[in-house]
């Protein structure tokens, strides 16, 4: 019953964090300067107005809003883009969200396996030049921001093999592209260090943490051999909460991968939002905004009741 | 049966204790009480240990270097001609260079005179025309004078029979482009400079986008039309060279650097050490004149979210109850929405310039501060040190700046040094994307920008200035753990 009320309580919360960041993105559009129909070219005032009434964007702003989040809520339908003439948003979001999400997947997972195994090591190895060695990665991967990691990829891996190093470049990575497995290593990568970075240090602090716990003690003084007390005793616990932040991080990795689809020209969402943006394509940025914040929203209410069920002292009392 | 009663022992003279054996103790003074060690209390331990931990002190060290860099370093750079700011001086003739100390420039006139394409009478006897089949390139093709970044003129023995000449240039290095490689494929000649279409013409002035940290490969070929059907026949053979640039610097510029240099000189030009951009403006002092940008924000954007929420978890922690649980619900909606697209979403709104950006970087970075704040104070509203005060009967301002106001300090010091680098991270990422302060302006985000454009050519440009980001990144990050280390003890030893 308290299990109910709190699920109802957080999907109210949902719906009003929804609207709140669907009237935020409707005024803040209005408010950039430019329109969707600003082109190169002058457009002559009969098409301008034939076009704005076919838009609803000759209607005064307040009816205009009530007529998208209508559309947006009840229908779940976006409109089409302003731009590319007849192309449906709820389109663009299908076909480029797997895109963007299978990266982001791909680095999760990366990230992950790999944070696991160094913060085992590094507590294990506490103090010693491995742990010290990985502390110091995590300290970076942790304060330097992606795109740094992208760029250094991008040359290294990339750019410098193929144009220095003369590696042919059917059977090497490629600088950008998007469409073959090559493409996902440096994009996932670059994404992944961050990953990689806060796995390793909460593995190690919680690894730490549980080996004061009583319960160690009591296996060790009853002779449990060290394989089983590390295996057994202390990784499966400290393990436990950093699957509760896998789902934060994927969802912020799924959303925060826009600067690197730009530099590694991957057709995801994230670069038709930078061009939505630039293009003031009302409807686009109104669809990626809400289908982001959406699906984080989402997320954040699965990760919660997930917390709820499995934890009783987190539920709202 | 007798009771054999012991009469009471006497004592003995030996055994009797004398008075003098109680001595008084001599008085204590007042000395005990006093302590014999400084007395530590919660700010200098903080600083102590600061100061104690190493990559503390070298990340402060590091962070204060490139803030004076930033505040004085402009003072250091040279006049520009016109007087305006050197970071944004633009030169043509010094674009994309690689880092140097400063090189040895020629001065030219003003305006330089590009040397005029000389006409003589087609050589006749020295070169056959037709050899077997073939066209023959000219027999000789060299540089007339110097080679400069205002133009490069080239001289050649012309041919008879042909009907002109074309003109090829590429660069070297480039894809293993070497003068040994374009001599004999044609496909490697590079871009068409120039054609030649009087046959006695024996020179020829390439003046279009030359870049002095170049070297260049020019290739001659002659050809034929035939009058009839307009059909243009090549060289098959070319001829070519390789040069380098000799650099150049107009007088103007050349006095701003040296009162005394005139034309013909020879002077050294300025030290570029993150060598220049596209436009030719040194990247180092943009850099330098881009920590003011980057620092202010890094330093006024925490600040402003802390007041911000500050007041508003103060008000939300002691108004307590419903006024309490709207002013949450507000705080969590702003929490769970993508902050990065309304970021980028704002800063369009608002267009380019400080002044957005620092309303666009504050509009999502206060709720952190007002959870915590809020926590804090709720906790320390019933706290017994504040209760006990309050019974005491303690003015609330008192209460306030004695007892709750350092307790949230070391808090407070903590999240707002941890803000520093994130903010630093977005404006870079902001001006990534084209969204940060106008044109001319210099932050380390637009120098990145800048550098991005063309990084796969000129990594240097990009990867200088990011090293020094990082750098300091690093430093902020290592600093303010070592400030949470230091003011929460708790926290000591551990990751």
């Amino acid at each position: 019953m308290r299990l109910l009320r709190f699920i109802f309580q957080r999907l109210l919360l949902a719906v009003v964090t929804l609207l709140a960041l669907f009237t935020l993105t409707f005024f803040l559009m209005r408010a950039v300067p430019g329109d969707p129909l600003m082109r190169t070219k002058e457009i002559p005032e009969e098409t301008r107005k034939n076009l704005e009434a076919r838009y609803g964007l000759d209607k005064p702003l307040h009816i205009q809003y009530v007529i998208q989040l209508k559309q947006v809520f009840l229908h779940g339908d976006f409109g089409t883009s302003f731009r590319t003439v007849g192309r449906e948003v709820n389109d663009i979001i299908r076909e480029q969200f797997p895109v963007s999400a299978s990266i982001g997947i791909i680095s999760v997972l990366i990230g992950v396996s790999i944070g696991i195994v160094l913060g085992i090591i590094a507590a294990l190895n506490r103090n010693g030049i491995i742990d010290r060695t990985a502390m110091f990665l995590c300290v970076a991967g942790i304060s330097l921001p992606s795109f740094l990691f992208a760029y250094l990829f991008q040359y290294g891996f990339a750019v410098y093999p193929l144009t220095v190093l003369k590696i042919s470049p059917e059977s090497w990575l490629r600088p950008a592209g998007w469409g073959e497995t090559r493409d996902f290593v440096m994009p996932a990568i670059s994404m992944a260090l961050g990953i990689v970075a806060s796995i390793t240090r909460m593995l190690k602090s919680q690894m730490i943490e549980v080996g004061f716990s009583e319960y160690v003690k009591t296996a060790k003084a009853k002779g449990v051999s060290l394989t089983r007390l590390i295996v057994m005793h202390q990784i499966r616990n400290a393990i436990l909460p950093i699957i509760s932040i896998i789902f934060p991080i994927l969802v912020f990795t799924m959303s925060g991968s826009l600067i690197i689809e730009n530099i590694f020209g991957i057709p995801g969402l994230g670069r038709s939002y930078m061009t939505s943006i630039q293009n003031s394509d009302y409807n686009v940025i109104m669809g990626l905004t809400v289908f982001f914040g959406g699906f984080l929203i989402v997320m954040n209410l699965v990760t919660d009741i997930l917390y709820g069920i499995i934890d009783p002292r987190i539920r709202v009392g | 049966m007798t009771t054999k009663t012991q009469s009471p022992h006497e004592l003995t003279a030996d055994e009797a204790l004398s008075a003098d054996l109680f001595k008084p103790q001599p008085a204590r003074g007042d000395d005990s009480e006093i302590l014999s060690r400084p007395v530590v209390g919660y700010w200098k331990d903080a600083l102590l240990r600061l100061m104690k931990n190493r990559v503390a002190t070298m990340s402060l060290t590091l962070i204060v270097g490139v803030a004076a860099a930033g505040i004085f370093g402009p003072l250091f750079f040279p006049a520009t001609d016109d007087g305006s700011a050197y970071e944004n001086a633009q030169n043509l003739n010094f674009i994309n260079q690689a880092p140097t100390l400063g090189k040895s420039l020629l001065v030219t006139e003003d305006s330089p005179q590009i040397p005029e394409d000389l006409v003589m009478e087609p050589f006749d006897a020295a070169a056959p025309l037709l050899k077997g089949n073939s066209l023959v390139a000219p027999a000789t093709f060299e540089i007339s004078g110097m080679a400069t970044v205002n133009g490069v003129t080239l001289k050649w023995q012309p041919l008879t029979g042909v009907s002109g000449y074309q003109i090829y240039r590429t660069v070297t290095g480039k894809d293993g482009i070497d003068l040994k490689a374009v001599e004999t494929e044609a496909n490697l000649r590079g871009i068409q400079v120039g054609t030649v279409t009087n046959p006695a013409q024996y020179s020829f002035t390439d003046g279009s986008g030359l870049n002095p940290a170049e070297r260049y490969i020019y290739s001659i070929v002659s050809f034929t039309v035939d009058p009839q059907t307009q059909e243009e026949t090549l060289s098959t053979a070319a001829k070519v060279l390789e040069t380098g640039l000799t650099q150049t610097i107009s007088l103007t510029d050349a006095q701003t650097i040296s009162k005394s240099a005139q034309a013909g000189d020879t002077i050294r030009g300025h030290a570029h050490i993150f060598g220049t951009d596209a436009l030719g403006r040194d990247i180092f002092s943009r850099m330098v004149s881009g920590t003011r940008i980057d620092f202010f924000l890094a330093l006024l954007v925490p600040t402003i979210s802390l007041l911000i929420g500050l007041c508003y978890g103060a008000i939300s922690g002691l108004m307590g109850g419903k006024v309490d649980m709207y002013l949450m619900r507000v705080v969590e909606i702003l929490d769970t929405l993508p902050e990065l697209l309304l970021l980028i979403l704002i800063q369009v709104a608002l267009g380019k310039g400080v002044t957005s950006l620092v309303i666009a970087l504050c509009a999502f970075s206060w709720t952190g501060y007002a959870r915590v704040l809020r926590g804090e104070v709720l906790r320390l509203r019933e706290i017994e040190f504040v209760h006990a005060s309050r019974l005491l009967g303690a003015p609330l301002m008192s209460i306030v700046f004695r007892h709750v106001a350092p307790n949230l300090l070391g808090v407070i010091i903590v999240m707002w040094s941890g803000q520093i680098p994130r903010i630093i991270t977005s404006e870079a990422f902001l001006s990534l994307f084209g969204l940060g302060v106008e044109a001319p302006m210099a932050t380390w985000g637009t120098v990145l920008q800048d550098a991005a454009l063309h990084f796969q050519q000129y990594p240097a440009q990009f990867f200088l200035p990011s090293a020094v980001l990082a750098a300091t990144l690093l430093a902020f990050y290592m600093l303010g753990d070592a400030l949470r280390d230091a003011f929460d003890p708790k926290l000591r030893g551990r990751d």
